[in-house]
């Protein structure tokens, strides 16, 4: 049995403004002002520098809040800060919103050696995404696509989300419809969770239901499957060799720096949060929240996130790790879900269907 | 202490529940010294954290004090706790016994009711002094002429001389203190007869075996006296014996009229019962006291450990609180459901509940409780009779030629306005009338003989609901009498599980079915698979419902800061999954078991 030793190869930044604070949107964020923003590079440059040893980085991810509400200066002095770590990079996406993904900030991406872009769509309806208080309109996104194309950033990701109020299923139809019509290499769908502490929990909006949440699911990915996609992860699907490396990491159950306000990480044993008060982050206090993980946590965290992708779990690799072969363990419980069409034990993993993606919370507790 | 008879009073209180027993009591031992106020716990008669929290008293408990009255004279009292509810009526009444008087507690806002009156009349059964008080009488809603009245008219007996205190601010305590002195005869016993000690309360002790509350009632009873218990017969020699005021005060000598307890390295509770008689062995009285009464279990379920590792501890653990209850009977039992476990019996509800809370919470075992039975008498068609406490157990219908349920006679005092409605229930109870009589202008007596199974079933709940929590209610045991009685049984996903077998009134069996199945389908978690719940009799399915399949269920993003938290929220559930049994392929909680109990067919 083996600890985690090595270094983290995946990098996360996080840049917590935005233009204007979605609805929905739990994540830590605030309003964009020029003095915060300016403060809070210098900060994030010195925890950048202190904590990301591993110069040899796979991925690297900014994310946010919205990375793009940042002005042309901001955004080149961040893009900046991180160059010196993309040497052997191999996927570099930025979180954009369609609207602030301007045709400078596109060619800064370029200049800096970014290869991959996530925009959050969120919906091809423009009512419904004013509704949501979103800003832009399903023609930003084109153009932002467009754009991104010209210049040579060709891995594009487009979010969705599933379940938001008003949207029918015909609606739903309609969104994929668009989005494939954009021709991205990745597409993310996200059933709507309402949080605590965002206008939709405040206005008791109700997230879809299981049936809703689930047949949506599903016609989503009969519709992307038909277009040659790979619904390769729960909530998200690539055009074969786009999946996305970074993402990968979570649910490879890997290390990761998390670097920014609220970031999380996961070094040495340890997954970390950093603080989420604005104020102490720029004045360089760093509380973070730790959980220190034992062997038996990160038994548990592999079950939870490796069923997470097609990949599934290896079940040699499982009991060099953990000392026991998790099937024979199970082999009551997994066989009756490889039964039910909810698992599938291939090439000695243990993989899910599309089915039991949709149900995994069940299946790990039948599992751990 | 010096002793003599004339000093001395023995008594009980009786009092409704939450009508200030225990904090008069308190009150008592604080003016008559025996304890400060500072070493009292609130409600020092109630030891166990259990009865403290559900306000009740379960287990008796008896003090000997010391209070010099206004006449100059110094008087010792005996106060006897009794317990407050129907599943413990004969040790009230051995309680009671053990007294010459009772201080009747009548809280000045409630008046009467119908508890207290059973008491009283057990009391008076027993030719007890009542000796009146209206308490609570600091309340603005006070109205103590009001409650005297309510004792004249109910009880029949003199309230003049009762006295009004207040047991919270402790407002004419003194008062109560004399009128004990001047109104509760002292004990008159031989004392140069045979022994005689009335058994009325024990409990286990693991350095000295069962230690014996006793009241002697005639002769006397010295450290190394052989002796011998009538009922049991069985014969000892005292090792111990003493008062406790609270603290023990051991004594060579027990003398008659005295309170104490006694001990002689008695190993099993069982063979010491409340109402026995300790005699001499060498010289013994030629008749015991009367009043004597086997008791025995009511209600019987069956208990299992969730976790099948937990039997053994499961098995110490009643092996140990039977050693201090000897009404909890326990024998193993296997269910193919459920595993190993035992089927155990009660004096009531009430009594399985604190068994169970006890067994939960003292020795931290999860339990899974099947619902509770009575015991059938079923006779075959080859003549014989088998008793039956378990439903799965039931014989096949072939061989039976009937089955009789045990009755009770139960008495239900309600606000007139309720009657109608009582006597529905009592009606769609299988309740057949005794007596409707008035108590007084507004209430009313009702006495119905009712199968013990539809009190356990759910008579409590549909009582409280149909007069607004209005009425209360007392039973005893009454006669065995043939039901149309069938064995229901419940199918999960097909197999019958043998802990949800039920025995059903034949005309009911289709709602009871229905309604066992629709309850259990709230608490049955889904599966990945579409479950179904099948009620059937005779191998007949009568009624069906499905627990959908489980078709989403994860959380839909899961990136960096997400991970630790779903799993945070993934070990709560876990936690929650512990609980479970495995039935076949179906998770299975604890309540699933009891829904038999709760359900209502009104929902149907």
């Amino acid at each position: 049995m083996r600890t985690k030793t090595n270094q983290p190869s995946a990098l996360y930044i996080h840049i917590p403004f935005c233009e204007s604070i979605c609805d929905y949107c739990d994540f830590t964020k605030l309003q964009y002002f020029h003095s915060f923003a300016e403060k809070y590079l210098v900060a994030l440059k010195k925890e950048l520098n202190e904590k990301v040893t591993n110069k040899e980085l796979d991925t690297i991810y900014i994310g946010g809040g919205t990375p793009t509400s940042l002005n042309d200066e901001q955004f080149e002095e961040l893009l900046k800060m991180v160059l010196p770590l993309i040497k052997s990079v191999k996927e570099y996406t930025v979180e954009a919103n369609p609207e602030s993904l301007t045709l400078s900030k596109i060619k800064l991406l370029k200049k800096y050696g970014v290869n991959r872009v996530s925009i959050g769509v969120e919906s091809t309806n423009n009512q419904i995404l004013k509704s949501i208080n979103r800003k832009h309109t399903f023609e930003d996104v084109k153009t932002a696509v467009d754009n991104l194309r010209e210049n040579g950033i060709n891995n594009i990701n487009l979010d969705l989300i599933i379940g938001l109020p008003n949207v029918s299923f015909k609606m739903l139809g309609k969104d994929i419809y668009n989005i494939l019509s954009l021709n991205p290499n990745h597409i993310s769908c996200y059933s709507l969770t309402v949080h605590e502490h965002t206008v939709f929990y405040i206005n008791k909006i109700e997230e879809p239901n299981e049936e809703y949440s689930y047949e949506a699911y599903k016609t989503i990915n009969s519709l992307l499957e038909e277009n040659g996609f790979i619904h390769y992860e729960v909530s998200n699907w690539s055009k074969p060799g786009f999946e996305s490396l970074h993402n990968l990491t979570y649910w490879h159950n890997e290390q990761y720096y998390g670097i920014g306000l609220g970031a999380s990480g996961y070094i040495d044993n340890i997954r970390y949060k950093n603080t989420t008060n604005f104020n102490k982050y720029i004045s360089f206090i760093n509380e973070i929240e730790q959980e220190v993980v034992t062997l038996e946590d990160n038994r548990q965290y592999e079950i939870m996130l490796r069923l997470r992708t097609i990949e599934g779990i290896d079940i040699d690799a499982f009991k060099d790790q953990f000392g026991y072969d998790i099937y024979s363990t199970n082999k009551e419980v997994i066989d009756n879900y490889v039964k039910t069409g909810h698992l599938q034990i291939k090439a000695n993993r243990i993989i899910p269907t599309f089915e039991g993606m949709m149900i995994l919370d069940k299946i790990y507790l039948d599992l751990v | 202490m010096n002793f003599d008879q004339k000093y001395t009073r023995n008594f009980s209180i009786i009092a409704h529940i939450d009508h200030g027993k225990s904090t008069l009591a308190d009150r008592i031992l604080e003016l008559t010294g025996a304890v400060s106020t500072r070493e009292m716990k609130d409600q020092i008669l109630d030891s166990m954290d259990l009865e403290r929290e559900r306000g009740i008293t379960i287990k008796l408990n008896a003090v000997t004090l010391s209070y010099k009255s206004d006449d100059g004279n110094t008087y010792i009292f005996n106060l006897i706790d009794t317990p407050g509810h129907v599943d413990f009526t004969y040790e009230v009444s051995r309680s009671l016994a053990a007294c010459e008087g009772a201080v009747l507690v009548v809280d000045a806002t409630q008046g009467v009711e119908a508890q207290t009156l059973a008491n009283v009349y057990l009391a008076i059964d027993n030719d007890l002094a009542i000796l009146p008080v209206i308490n609570k009488i600091d309340l603005p809603s006070a109205m103590p002429e009001w409650a005297k009245e309510e004792i004249e008219k109910r009880i029949g007996i003199s309230s003049e001389e009762a006295v009004e205190v207040s047991a919270k601010t402790g407002l004419h305590i003194h008062e109560l203190l004399e009128a004990i002195v001047k109104e509760i005869p002292a004990p008159n016993g031989d004392e140069n007869a045979p022994l005689k000690a009335l058994i009325f309360d024990s409990y286990y002790d693991s350095y000295r075996g069962v230690v014996i509350l006793i009241r002697i009632k005639e002769g006397s009873v010295k450290v190394g006296d052989h002796i011998k218990l009538m009922q049991s017969n069985k014969d000892y020699i005292v090792t111990e014996l003493g008062i406790r005021s609270p603290d023990e005060i051991k004594l060579k000598e027990l003398k008659c009229g005295q309170v104490g307890f006694l001990c002689a390295q008695i190993k099993d509770i069982r063979d010491v019962r409340p109402g026995d008689t300790v005699t001499s062995f060498d010289k013994p009285a030629s008749k015991a006291l009367p009043g004597y009464r086997d008791i025995n279990p009511m209600v019987f379920c069956g208990l299992y450990p969730v976790d099948s590792d937990d039997y053994q501890d499961l098995k110490d653990a009643l092996e140990k609180l039977s050693l201090n209850d000897a009404s909890l009977q326990f024998v193993p039992e296997t269910s193919q459901a459920l595993g190993f476990g035992f089927r155990c019996g009660f004096l009531g509800l009430l009594h399985m509940d604190v068994i169970q809370e006890r067994l939960e919470r003292e020795y931290n075992i999860d339990l899974i409780l099947t619902a509770p039975s009575v015991i059938y008498h079923v006779y075959l068609t080859n003549g014989e009779m088998v008793p039956i406490d378990n439903p799965s157990k039931l014989p096949d219908s072939s061989k039976i030629n009937r089955i009789e349920e045990p009755y009770v006679k139960a008495n239900i005092m309600t606000p007139k306005e309720y009657v109608g409605p009582i006597m529905e229930l009592c009606q769609e109870k299988r309740g057949i009338y005794l007596d409707l009589q008035y108590f007084d202008d507004t209430r009313m007596i009702l006495v119905y003989e009712l199968p013990l199974s539809e009190i356990v079933y759910n008579f409590f709940d549909k009582l409280k609901s149909c007069t607004k929590g209005y009425a209360s209610f007392d039973y005893e045991p009454s006669i065995y009498r043939p039901s149309d009685l069938i064995k229901m049984d419940v199918l999960l996903n097909g197999q019958v599980v043998d802990a949800l077998s039920s025995i059903v009134y034949r005309p009911q069996a289709y709602n009871r079915g229905l309604g066992i199945i629709r309850r259990i389908k709230t608490v049955i978690p889904r599966q990945q698979f579409e479950i179904p719940i099948q009620a059937a009799i005779g191998g007949k399915i009568i009624a069906r419902v499905d627990v959908k399949a489980v078709r989403k269920d994860v959380l839909a993003k899961c990136y960096g800061g997400d991970i630790s938290r779903k799993k945070k929220l993934l070990e709560k559930q876990k936690e929650g999954k512990k609980r479970m049994k495995k039935v076949g392929s179906v998770e299975v909680p604890q309540e699933a078991f009891m829904s038999i109990l709760s359900i209502d067919e009104e929902e149907n």
